[in-house]
């Protein structure tokens, strides 16, 4: 309510807007955090026609690279064309192609719709969960549970959930630290200064454990500091993808404060947005969509920086647009990455990231150049 | 009478019938059994077992039990195959790398069991398993002699596995012998990364083929760990040894890591060792004495020891050979 007040002090200077000025409008707003919409008033998004065109166009095309991720591999299987699988067929699409797959949509769309968010909330167009320093504390927490598990527990490996937990812990601290020192004025510029100070101690801090260590766990890290979804696995992609979901679905429900965001704090709180309060829930919303995808596949680069962007420039209206855009954007760029990852050096195998940024960075160069200002 | 012989001899022949149907089955079906045990033992026979190995020391385990894998790993800086395997993995499929094996690839060949290491493969156990029978041991940098043992037991070959270590120990033990009767008994180990020197101490591969030769190792060596990295040189005082030996990263020895190993050997501290001065320091294959991690690696790193300790050979034989070459 603190933020609340000054709106009401100001409310006659701004009597010329007709939203503030009018008692009930007010109240709705202010009362907005009590009766946010999954508290029964449900779900009502704004799509225009353009928008729908655009993604069902999106959804189409991350269909078609699925069905390829499913087809593709060294052994040519046509999922389309399936009357009766051998047991290697089986075997290969729904054990090993299926949870693969499935880990590229979640880490995508995760990544994605985090960069948006960041990216909405610091109004600052680099914010992305590497550059904040998100990803890299999700890293540097899994190599510091590594290092702990090897000095204590005689190099015992973790379960996959215990590095996703370890994931997530990383994250959040990250951005109580960048919340905590960006509090005092609020200055979110120097919030995004901050993370990329954060991460970068973040990235000396893994170079100095993994120095340290007795080296094979170099090895079991790298995995998590390069990125790569080699290591799906279906008990591991059900919680992620659960847990994606709900974090997609709350962010989608929390749109229009999202929408005010991008704006200014002030036509925020002239509009009775409780800033403090719905950006606290953003931030985390971020955070827990970054640990899931560094969870899942270690920190895949430039998604989370590169597909809102590329988003903005497709789709460029209204955020729920926007939201789903970069979730299906985000899949679509690191499945299609996977692909590449996978069937380009066969039998070699190559991190996905090295995909993600071959393929995102000239699409986001082109796109950029090609139009004038953002 | 008549009646009666005829009686008798029917139920003599019917006795007899009896006794053969009863007879019969109780011999029969051991029979049956063994050889129907017999031909799956074949069908199941170690030779005929497609096996895929992640790790270069589970691949030598299985060439030094005169087994083939239908895949392996690329050997870590090999192309695809170490230099010492090459001749025997003709043919093998590659399947990726040690640290990103292609599991599709690996399903593909349809394999009975999987060997590996945990240190390369924990993460993609669980799928692994959905694929065949794995069997990972922890760390193969460490403990190769078991790690043999382990993978041999994995393939049904204990008895075959056992044999084969008793003759790489009888070696060993030959030559330990010969080593005790000369007085240099002291070996430094250190390797050449790209800009760093890794110290080597005893749980490597190296350091237990040194420790099972009886050799000794200066203070800061002797300690059960793999190794010290960024090994600085305000310490080369402690590489003080009778012998001094060395590693260099990679295969096609990078030459900025070649540098940083000059410049390192003209410190005025390396100068002044005196393994140095007297002319002890050499240079050690790393695929042998360091990634390989093999059983078959360790066969010829035995057979390095007598020239890179200058002992006396036996005019026209090798010293401490095998009796049975394989």
């Amino acid at each position: 309510m603190a933020q609340a007040k000054p709106v009401s002090d100001q409310q006659p200077q701004s009597s010329t807007r007709q939203c503030t000025a009018d008692p009930a409008a007010k109240s709705s707003a202010t009362t907005w955090m009590a009766d946010r919409p999954w508290r029964g008033a449900g779900l009502s998004l704004l799509l225009p026609a353009g928008a729908l065109r655009v993604l069902g166009l999106l959804l189409l095309v991350l269909a078609l690279v699925s069905l390829l991720a499913m087809a593709l591999g060294p052994l040519w299987i046509n999922p389309l064309d399936l009357q009766a699988p051998s047991a290697l067929q089986q075997l290969v699409l729904f054990e090993l192609r299926w949870p693969r797959l499935l880990l590229g949509l979640v880490v995508g769309a995760s990544l994605a719709v985090a960069g948006f968010v960041l990216q909405s909330l610091t109004r600052v167009s680099i914010a992305a969960p590497s550059v904040l320093g998100l990803a890299d504390g999700a890293g540097l927490s899994v190599v510091l549970v590594l290092f702990a598990g090897e000095a204590l527990w005689g190099g015992q490996l973790l379960t996959p959930q215990g590095m996703a937990l370890a994931a997530l812990a990383g994250a959040v601290a990250v951005l109580m630290l960048l919340r905590g020192l960006s509090r005092r004025d609020g200055d979110l510029e120097k919030m995004v200064f901050a993370g990329l100070v954060v991460a970068a101690i973040c990235k000396a801090l893994v170079s100095l454990l993994l120095l340290l260590s007795q080296s094979d766990m170099a090895m079991q890290a790298q995995i998590w500091l390069v990125g790569s979804l080699a290591q799906a696995n279906p008990a591991l992609n059900r919680w992620l993808l659960a847990a994606c979901v709900l974090l997609l679905s709350l962010t989608l429900f929390n749109y229009r404060a999202l929408a005010l965001y991008r704006l200014s704090d002030e036509v925020m709180g002239s509009l009775g947005q409780p800033v403090g309060v719905s950006q606290r829930w953003l931030y985390l919303l971020a955070a827990g969509l970054t640990a899931i995808a560094v969870a899942g596949a270690g920190q895949v680069s430039f998604v989370g920086l590169v597909v809102p962007h590329l988003i903005r420039r497709i789709c460029p209206r209204g955020v729920p647009a926007q939201l789903i855009g970069n979730a299906c954007g985000g899949a679509l760029l690191v499945v299609a990455a996977d692909v590449l990852a996978r069937n380009l050096f066969t039998p070699y195998e190559l991190p996905v990231g090295i995909f993600t940024a071959l393929i995102g960075v000239p699409c986001f160069l082109w796109l950029y150049g090609r139009g004038g200002r953002s | 009478m008549n009646a009666l012989r005829l009686s008798l001899k029917l139920l003599s022949h019917w006795l007899t019938l009896r006794l053969l149907a009863l007879v019969l089955p109780i011999l029969l079906v051991p029979i049956l059994v063994l050889s129907l045990s017999v031909a799956a033992y074949a069908s199941e026979d170690a030779t005929a077992l497609r096996v895929v190995t992640l790790s270069n020391d589970s691949t030598e385990a299985l060439l030094a039990l005169g087994l083939k894998p239908v895949g392996a790993t690329r050997s870590l800086n090999g192309q695809p195959w170490y230099p010492h395997i090459a001749a025997q993995m003709q043919g093998v499929t590659v399947v990726g790398l040690e640290n990103a094996p292609n599991l599709e690839l690996i399903a593909s060949l349809q394999p009975d069991l999987i060997l590996g290491s945990r240190q390369q493969s924990a993460r993609l156990r669980a799928t692994l398993e959905r694929i065949a029978p794995t069997v990972l041991v922890r760390d193969s940098r460490k403990g190769w002699q078991q790690n043999f043992l382990l993978f041999a037991r994995a393939l049904g070959q204990e008895q075959a596995g056992i044999k084969r270590l008793a003759q790489v120990q009888a070696r060993i033990q030959c030559l330990k012998q010969a080593l005790q009767q000369q007085p240099l008994r002291q070996v430094s180990v250190l390797r050449f990364n790209p800009g760093q020197v890794r110290l080597y101490q005893l749980d490597s591969f190296s350091g237990e083929l040194f420790a099972a030769l009886g050799l000794t190792r200066p203070a800061s060596q002797n300690v059960h760990a793999y190794g010290v990295n960024n090994f600085s040189s305000e310490r080369i005082a402690e590489l003080e040894a009778d012998w001094l030996f060395y590693f260099t990263y990679g295969a096609r020895r990078q030459q900025s890591t070649l540098l940083y190993r000059e410049a390192f050997m003209s410190d005025p501290a390396w100068q002044q060792l005196s393994v140095v001065r007297h002319n002890r320091v050499q240079s050690l294959d790393d695929v042998i004495w360091n990634t390989a991690n093999g059983i078959l690696a360790a066969g010829v790193a035995l057979d390095q020891i007598p020239q890179l300790f200058s002992l006396a050979v036996p005019e026209g034989g090798a010293l401490c050979r095998s009796s049975v070459k394989d």
